[in-house]
């Protein structure tokens, strides 16, 4: 017995770490997240801007500026993937405002604070659907103001929000993403929480989020 | 010259422990010492163990692994040093780990040939251990609560692998 106790006990630390493993990540598995997997970093701000299922089985998250031209050209291509994905898809955007771009952080403000009205989707598609309007106007906060009237909004709460604290935090833990990602350019998306590297077209991000489905090509 | 003999025959059949010489096994003090320290070592892989278990299945399903001390945990384990191709650098220290416990436990139970594979584990180790506190320091300036835990227990490794390998030493060298 002597001789074989050692491998016995090497063999029941094998058999406890295996089932410890599978017990965490089960558990892990379980912590209720509006959306599938993410990609490894810091946690963004919470809630999270999801627009899909909450339990979809394909998670693409967004990394966009409001005043970007290529997040305004991918704004339709992933509405056209969110139509035909239904409740496979679940997209998340994620706020980052360029430094480069003088109106970003303002727009962005602007859909947090509609956000915390629980219209951020709504501000968002105002925003890049009429991108040209209030980038253009002399006075950028009173064109955003009038998009948010638009929209809907507590015009009273939605001017206080846009300078409060609360959009602050958010758009810092967006920005801790970021960073924690090292991302440097917007759009960037990811898909289950891969880095999505092919070209930001329906045809692109459909063969991506097939993959991710497991489809055959 | 003949009870000379016999006397010497006696003393190697009885107690070859007590045999001092280069070459011989080790006293049974020393013997004791280095069970204590196999014993020691295979205790502190399990905590290693359980500390790489945790990093690696956070790793997978991208949770928050929520640090104690600092808020830097997620800077360290979601930079691109966290892991090697799609592999998390958690899951090389979970299989180091378990292969220290393994060739220490075999060690305690007087399994003379696991030592120098456990003394060459244990270097190996501090050695990746040192390259990633200098990633930490230098590079992501940001530390993990859970990556220093994991250093500390191979530096208590590393001091019992020294400990381990001066005993044989003087074993040997008498």
């Amino acid at each position: 017995m002597q001789r074989w106790l050692p491998y016995v006990i090497i063999f029941a630390v094998f058999l406890i770490a295996t089932g410890a493993a599978v017990e965490l990540y089960r558990n892990q598995d379980q912590v209720p997240t509006p959306i599938g997997k993410l990609a490894f970093g810091k946690l963004g701000a919470d809630p999270p801007h999801v627009r899909g299922a909450a339990k979809a089985p394909v998670a693409l998250e967004e990394f966009g500026d409001f005043e970007c031209l290529p997040c305004s050209l991918l704004f339709p291509v992933l509405k056209q993937v969110t139509a035909d994905y239904g409740e496979r898809l679940s997209v998340t955007f994620r706020e980052y405002p360029l430094q480069k771009h003088t109106h970003a952080l303002a727009a962005a403000r602007a859909a947090e604070a509609a956000g915390l009205q629980r219209h951020f989707w709504e501000m968002h598609d105002s925003l890049y659907s009429g991108r040209l309007v209030w980038l253009q106007a002399a006075d950028t906060r009173a064109a955003l103001v009038s998009v948010a009237a638009q929209v809907g909004l507590d015009m009273e709460r939605f001017q206080k929000d846009m300078d409060g604290e609360e959009v602050t935090l958010r758009l810092a833990a967006d920005h801790d993403r970021v960073a924690s990602l090292e991302l440097d350019r917007t759009p960037t998306v990811y898909i289950n929480g891969d880095r999505f590297a092919g070209s930001l077209t329906v045809e692109g991000l459909h063969a991506a989020i097939d993959a991710a489905l497991g489809k055959p090509k | 010259m003949r009870r000379w003999e016999n006397q010497n025959k006696l003393v190697k059949e009885i107690a070859p422990s007590f045999a001092e010489p280069s070459g011989r096994p080790p006293t049974e003090g020393r013997r004791r010492l280095e069970r204590f320290l196999f014993i020691l070592a295979a205790l502190v892989a399990l905590l290693g163990l359980a500390d790489s278990i945790y990093l690696t299945v956070h790793h997978l399903t991208g949770q928050d692994v929520g640090c104690f001390a600092s808020s830097e945990c997620e800077t360290v384990l979601g930079s691109a040093y966290a892991s090697i191709g799609k592999i998390p650098l958690a899951s090389f220290g979970l299989a180091g780990y378990f292969a220290v416990f393994s060739l220490a436990t075999l060690a305690a139970f007087g399994r003379r040939w696991t030592r120098p594979l456990f003394l060459c584990l244990v270097a190996t180790m501090l050695g990746v251990t040192c390259w990633l506190l200098y990633l930490q320091a230098f590079i992501l300036h940001a530390f993990c609560d859970f990556c220093l835990l994991s250093a500390a227990l191979t530096a208590i490794l590393s001091a019992v692998g020294l400990a381990v390998f001066f005993i044989g030493k003087r074993s040997v060298g008498g």
